[in-house]
């Protein structure tokens, strides 16, 4: 096949497998007023596949809007905190990743890893609060993070396998130590 | 052929969900504050820390920057992370268990069905007629250098009706005039706390 319809085609596996498993869980727990609604509880047969879909997902679009808007962004706010405004330099789409805590026991979609990608690509540590993620990787491109994602893999831990496997440049220690900190 | 391809997934992905009308985002942002006391960078073992927080009901949303009467939250929380600054260590040590806590006025407890429980504990607000309330006894058990950071925190919700997915962020700061961050600093060389670590985090020495 040529590139481009790879591309296609790993984009409609994974939009239609992944949007599949959203419309299950919303149908799951449908309508407004469930707390579930849209992604459903962490133990569902449809979560694995949600985690890695949603955490490329809410990745991919704060950082296309940082390269897009950089310290003019909106203020953001994913899960946690209002503190991710725009001025004084910061970069509200970029902070709202670093701002995810997967430990907040509130949160019921706290195990969709919102922060995960920007914490292997990043030389920063967690400051939300300060020490809660230990984020000893850094250097991760987007490319590296796009090319773990295929069609076979459909969770978490086996596209941290993927990664460790496509790339020689980090520690799989560090790697896994990482996504230990995510749940997985 | 392929023109339907395309569009199909996205008209699905558009029109039928995967984001619209869900509970997946906060409707609400709200700014608390809370303190640690008494104020002191060295207590002895078996003193006690208070971390302290409160707020109306009727909270100024930022976003809309409206006032909101946010009643009956299900789970107004956030995490109390605690970890000690072992020398020629660069990650602080999980250190959740070198305390004895005690439940004043909402509720402190570990919550292990998440990945690192000996670092972080959970915190819940009470609620009372008027105000959320957040009052916490912090024993430590052990000598050594800590690093304690209150995190930001999310309302899952309000009780009853439509206002179940009515959630909230909650950017949760520290006010203490002297949070003694020069232990982390001397942990950390050459490392410059940045604002956000600095709303957060209080640092004591227990001996």
């Amino acid at each position: 096949m040529k590139t481009s319809n790879k591309l296609l085609c790993f984009f409609i596996t994974v939009i239609l497998s992944s949007c599949t498993a959203e419309l299950a869980q919303i149908a799951a727990h449908p309508g407004v007023n469930d707390p579930y609604n849209p992604y459903g509880i962490s133990t569902s047969s449809n979560a694995p596949l949600i985690a890695l879909g949603e955490g490329w997902a809410y990745h991919i679009g704060h950082f296309l809007a940082d390269q897009r808007y950089g310290t003019s962004g909106s203020n953001q706010t994913e899960q946690t905190g209002n503190t991710f405004f725009t001025g004084g330099g910061a970069h509200p789409h970029i902070n709202v990743l670093e701002g995810f805590n997967p430990n907040l026991t509130a949160d019921p979609f706290k195990w969709i890893p919102k922060g995960l990608m920007e914490d292997l690509m990043d030389i920063t540590n967690e400051t939300n609060p300060p020490g809660v993620i230990n984020d000893a990787v850094s250097g991760v491109t987007i490319s590296q993070l796009f090319a773990a994602l295929q069609s076979d893999v459909t969770t978490v831990p086996q596209y941290r396998g993927r990664l460790i496997l496509q790339n020689s440049g980090f520690s799989a220690t560090a790697v896994t130590n990482l996504f230990g900190q995510y749940h997985y | 052929m392929k023109f339907f391809f395309i569009i199909i997934p996205f008209y699905v992905l558009i029109n039928a969900g995967c984001g619209h009308e869900s509970c997946a985002e906060a409707n609400y942002s709200f700014a608390i504050q809370s303190q640690v006391f008494p104020d002191k960078d060295s207590i002895n073992i078996g003193d006690t820390l208070f971390l302290i927080s409160s707020t109306p009901k009727s909270m100024m949303d930022i976003k809309s920057n409206t006032t909101i009467d946010y009643t009956n939250s299900i789970n107004f929380g956030t995490v109390l992370s605690i970890g000690e600054l072992i020398k020629d260590s660069t990650i602080p040590r999980g250190a959740v268990f070198d305390f004895d806590y005690l439940s004043i006025k909402g509720r402190i407890y570990n919550d292990v069905n998440i990945p690192i429980p000996n670092t972080v504990q959970q915190l819940t607000y009470g609620e009372s007629d008027t105000q959320y309330e957040l009052k916490i006894a912090i024993i430590p058990k052990r000598k050594g250098v800590y690093a304690m950071g209150v995190g930001d925190g999310l309302s899952s919700g309000r009780q009853g009706g439509s206002g179940v997915c009515q959630k909230a962020s909650l950017g949760i700061s520290l006010i203490n005039p002297q949070q003694h961050a020069y232990f982390y600093q001397l942990w950390r060389p050459g490392y410059t706390l940045t604002d956000i670590e600095l709303k957060h985090l209080y640092c004591f020495k227990v001996y």
